[in-house]
């Protein structure tokens, strides 16, 4: 039972001496990294990699500053690095492909597709089956990949997104309109 | 869309093992008692070492200090006070050039190291007794 009310509380406890206070942190944060990380890498891998996030936080959040971003931010860097590095150790995901889905262009006549139009209930319900969800996103870039778990999965902001990314706001919203496309054209294949 | 695309990732969400928060917590106590314990050996070391390196540090430093012509500079300031008290200045100076620098400087090095490596061995100690193994 958590008597903080947000993670800065927890965290300025924790700084504070209150070593315990990291157990609040470990409890709040287990369940999203662990899904963000399960869909990005699987499932099998999941505990040894969210095992592996928290020692890096712990190790440094004396260098965690709340005025540059929010904590749920900072935790979530360090999931999509870490999930990053493991693929790389596998030979699953090149230098090659991050460095392409970085020079993507932007500009497209389907930014102007209505939302409606992208992802239509017959659609969306085909992608309820979980194994579906994951061969679908399987087959999809990396960065797209990324974008869709955190937004739609998380539900964080595209502004949490792209400091998480570390990319433009702009590219952020055009890469998940992107990634809504891609998707569509997945279940239609 | 965005809702229900938002439904459709929190319906089709995997189901942690309920352990694995505890898990993550005994890596993290076991990782914390590591660093402590190898942190704790290495200070101890260091401290003994200096220690070691001391004695003959000392032996030097003495030694440099009787060749030097030190010890017979410092007496003549207790045997013949006036004459001292007159030319204090000159006698400070000469004072000052007798004495073995390198010596003294590798003396407090030394020193300097055993009190800091004697401060973060006590740090380990405490730390370790309060440490995350609640």
């Amino acid at each position: 039972m958590s008597f903080y009310e947000n993670d800065e509380e927890i965290i300025l406890s924790y700084k504070n001496g209150n070593q315990e206070a990291f157990k609040d942190l470990i409890n709040r944060y287990s369940s999203p990294i662990y899904n963000f990380t399960a869909r990005i890498t699987n499932q099998n891998d999941a505990n040894d990699i969210v095992q592996e996030i928290f020692i890096k936080v712990w190790k440094n959040i004396s260098r965690f500053d709340e005025k540059k971003a929010s904590f749920k931010t900072w935790i979530f860097t360090i999931a999509r690095n870490t999930a990053t590095d493991f693929l790389r150790k596998k030979r699953n995901l090149l230098f090659s492909d991050i460095e392409d889905a970085d020079k993507e262009d932007i500009s497209s006549f389907e930014e102007n597709i209505p939302d409606q139009a992208l992802l239509p209930d017959e659609a969306l319900q085909k992608l309820e089956d979980k194994e579906f969800l994951d061969k679908i996103l399987g087959k999809l870039r990396i960065d797209y990949k990324e974008i869709l778990i955190l937004h739609y999965q998380e539900e964080m902001t595209f502004e949490e997104i792209s400091k998480i990314l570390n990319k433009p706001l702009n590219t952020i919203k055009s890469q998940c309109r992107r990634a809504i496309i891609k998707l569509r054209e997945l279940l239609d294949e | 869309m965005e809702q229900k695309l938002v439904k459709v990732f929190k319906k089709t969400e995997y189901q942690m093992n309920p352990d694995l928060p505890e898990k993550v917590w005994q890596a993290i106590v076991l990782r914390d008692k590591c660093i402590n314990r190898v942190k704790l050996w290495a200070f101890s070391a260091v401290g003994v070492f200096s220690i070691i390196g001391l004695i003959p540090v000392f032996k030097m430093l003495s030694n440099d200090l009787a060749q030097s012509g030190f010890y017979e500079y410092l007496s003549l300031a207790f045997s013949s006070n006036g004459l001292i008290l007159t030319y204090w200045k000159d006698f400070l100076l000469l004072l000052a050039e007798s004495l073995p620098i390198m010596s003294i400087i590798l003396t407090l090095t030394l020193i300097f190291i055993l009190f800091v490596s004697l401060k973060q061995t006590m740090k380990q100690v405490i730390k370790g007794q309060l440490s995350l193994s609640f």
